[in-house]
């Protein structure tokens, strides 16, 4: 415990704080808050997220928004790697809730809706979530292209699943149950 | 106040922006080192900001013409060789810009009655008075070119020009009085042959013999005054350097058959030039930039370049929903891609229907990495 500590409390101190130096051309943030909530976010969008959770886990930043993009991540984190004995619905309302606040016009809070909603077996709900994404070409990750492919079949469900691995950082995020390799090593046989 | 003139020139009757918002005194201040912040970061940022570092104070815009500050609202040019940002092709309706024209140009300076002489003030007309080739030898005597470009001219003079940036000390009629004098004279002098649009002759006289800001003092007689006025103003260019073609869209490169990454195309382009207006509210005391939160006059667009999801987000259109900046246009063109295409349009004073020219007020980027955006696009935008 006191070598875990001592270890986070190293990295703090390694770690050079971030200079934003033009985020608007013109603003100058020095802000420990903000440089941990961008590394939870990356983590978390490279699949780490265990260590997303565990870099904003002792955080209470006083900016509201910061606050919120930690709940954001939280709740979606618990959504994906959700356990089935797991109640979800405290985090499928929150995504529910912020994505009603803004009017589905924040794409990865909408496309995270969809997910929620695979989730807990809302599977149309989430499939008209997803077309819609796809139609307008606004999935936001490949992680809304996945969840698309386990929602279809047939050549959409291949579409899909090519989709996620050329937009997912790491390809092994896009397994899929063997007919989906199937159908794609048909050709060649 | 809608289109945040403030923000980058000084205005006669309206208060500056705030520092932290003011994007040339901002810029400055970094340069002067006395912007508060560590000094490593100052090093840094000195290497990188380039432009910005001054725009021109519009407490001299009374010597220009009203019609022709109102036209240069609708289409904005590139006047000023040495500045690497023009002025933006903003949202703006000929009566807004017929209200800003009239605030900084008060009184129309009277068009000047035809010459004894019968000289024109037109682009390519020879005149034959003798104070322009009085005013030709003036302008190279006093080395106007070390500034000034007059492309066109006889007295066009790119290496002198290009050894005005670095001469320094030499002039030393620049250097007196003031920091980093020689910077500003030089980034903000004008191209000379727009002057005959921009100005009356007699405006110029009077400009030369007792210029304001940027423009040092020659200590010029009025006499002489007049013959470089009637110099600029008259003297024949070659009107070919700047034909129709300038406005024309140059062809674009075809797709690299090598894989481009995000991280090469993000590096590159988004995160290097995008990514200063089209950034994240949340991370920046609310403001995301004039290309996410709004500014200049621009409704917010909510646009988030900084990341791939943000990209993937796409940004708001006119009726405020959310349209991806990758869809092709009735051309086949991916929109971010026309935009980016649209600059080397509106860099030479055309504009594009219902695509303005990105990265706003700056130069075009390169073809090539355009061709990178493009193919990254047509690759399937990997991750």
């Amino acid at each position: 415990m006191v070598k875990a500590a001592l270890v986070a409390l190293a990295c703090l101190i390694a770690t050079p704080a971030i200079s934003y130096a033009c985020l608007n051309g013109v603003e100058w943030t020095v802000d420990d808050d903000i440089r941990m909530v961008k590394r939870a976010e990356k983590q978390f969008e490279s699949g780490q997220y265990g260590r997303a959770l565990k870099t904003v886990r002792w955080l209470r930043p006083g900016d509201k928004r910061l606050r919120t993009r930690i709940a954001d991540l939280k709740a979606i984190i618990a959504i994906r790697v959700h356990d089935p004995k797991q109640d979800l619905s405290k985090s499928v309302a929150h995504i529910e809730a912020r994505d009603d606040a803004a009017g589905h016009k924040d794409i990865k809070l909408y496309a995270w809706r969809a997910e929620a909603y695979v989730a807990v077996g809302r599977r149309d709900e989430a499939k008209a979530i997803l077309d819609d994404l796809h139609a307008r070409d606004l999935m936001p990750d490949a992680y809304g292209y996945l969840a698309l492919a386990k929602l279809t079949s047939g050549t959409t469900r291949l579409e899909m699943w090519k989709a996620c691995r050329t937009r997912a950082k790491d390809k092994d995020m896009c397994e899929l149950p063997k007919e989906v390799v199937s159908a794609r090593k048909a050709p060649t046989k | 106040m809608t289109f945040e003139c403030a923000r980058c020139h000084d205005i006669p009757g309206i208060e500056l922006a705030p520092e932290r918002k003011h994007c040339v005194r901002c810029h400055q201040a970094i340069h002067a080192g006395t912007f508060a912040a560590k000094q490593e970061h100052l090093d840094r940022w000195k290497k990188r900001i380039t432009s910005m570092r001054w725009a021109p104070s519009l407490a001299g815009a009374d010597r220009l013409r009203r019609s022709w500050v109102q036209a240069f609202l609708l289409a904005p040019h590139d006047v000023r060789p040495g500045l690497i940002a023009q002025m933006p092709r903003l949202a703006i309706t000929p009566e807004q810009a017929a209200r800003i024209a009239a605030h900084l140009v008060p009184a129309e300076a009277p068009e000047p009655a035809a010459r004894a002489d019968g000289a024109m003030q037109v682009d390519g007309v020879a005149r034959t008075d003798p104070s322009i080739a009085r005013g030709a030898e003036l302008f190279r005597a006093l080395a106007c070119g070390r500034c000034h470009r007059f492309t066109g001219s006889s007295v066009d003079d790119v290496a002198l020009h290009a050894k005005g940036r670095t001469v320094g000390s030499s002039v030393d009629l620049h250097t007196k009085g003031r920091a980093d004098p020689l910077d500003a004279a030089w980034a903000l002098a004008p191209d000379l042959r727009f002057a005959r649009q921009r100005m009356t002759e007699a405006s110029m006289a009077a400009w030369i013999e007792h210029p304001r800001g940027a423009m040092p003092s020659l200590g010029v007689s009025a006499e002489s005054a007049r013959m470089l006025a009637a110099f600029i103003a008259g003297a024949p260019l070659d009107t070919s350097a700047m034909s129709a073609d300038a406005r024309t869209m140059p062809a674009r490169l075809p797709i690299l058959a090598r894989a481009v990454t995000y991280d090469e195309v993000d590096r590159r382009v988004f995160k290097n030039v995008c990514w200063h207006c089209h950034a994240v509210p949340d991370f920046a005391r609310g403001d995301g930039g004039p290309g996410n939160s709004g500014g200049f006059g621009f409704a917010p667009r909510g646009l988030d370049v900084s990341s791939y999801e943000g990209l993937a987000s796409g940004a708001l259109d006119d009726s405020g929903e959310r349209r991806s900046i990758f869809a092709k246009l009735p051309d086949g063109t991916p929109r971010v891609v026309a935009h980016l295409m649209a600059r080397y349009v509106e860099e030479a004073g055309g504009s594009v229907d219902g695509v303005r020219g990105m990265p706003l007020g700056l130069p075009p980027l390169p073809l090539e990495e355009i061709q990178l955006v493009e193919s990254w696009i047509a690759q399937g935008r990997p991750r």
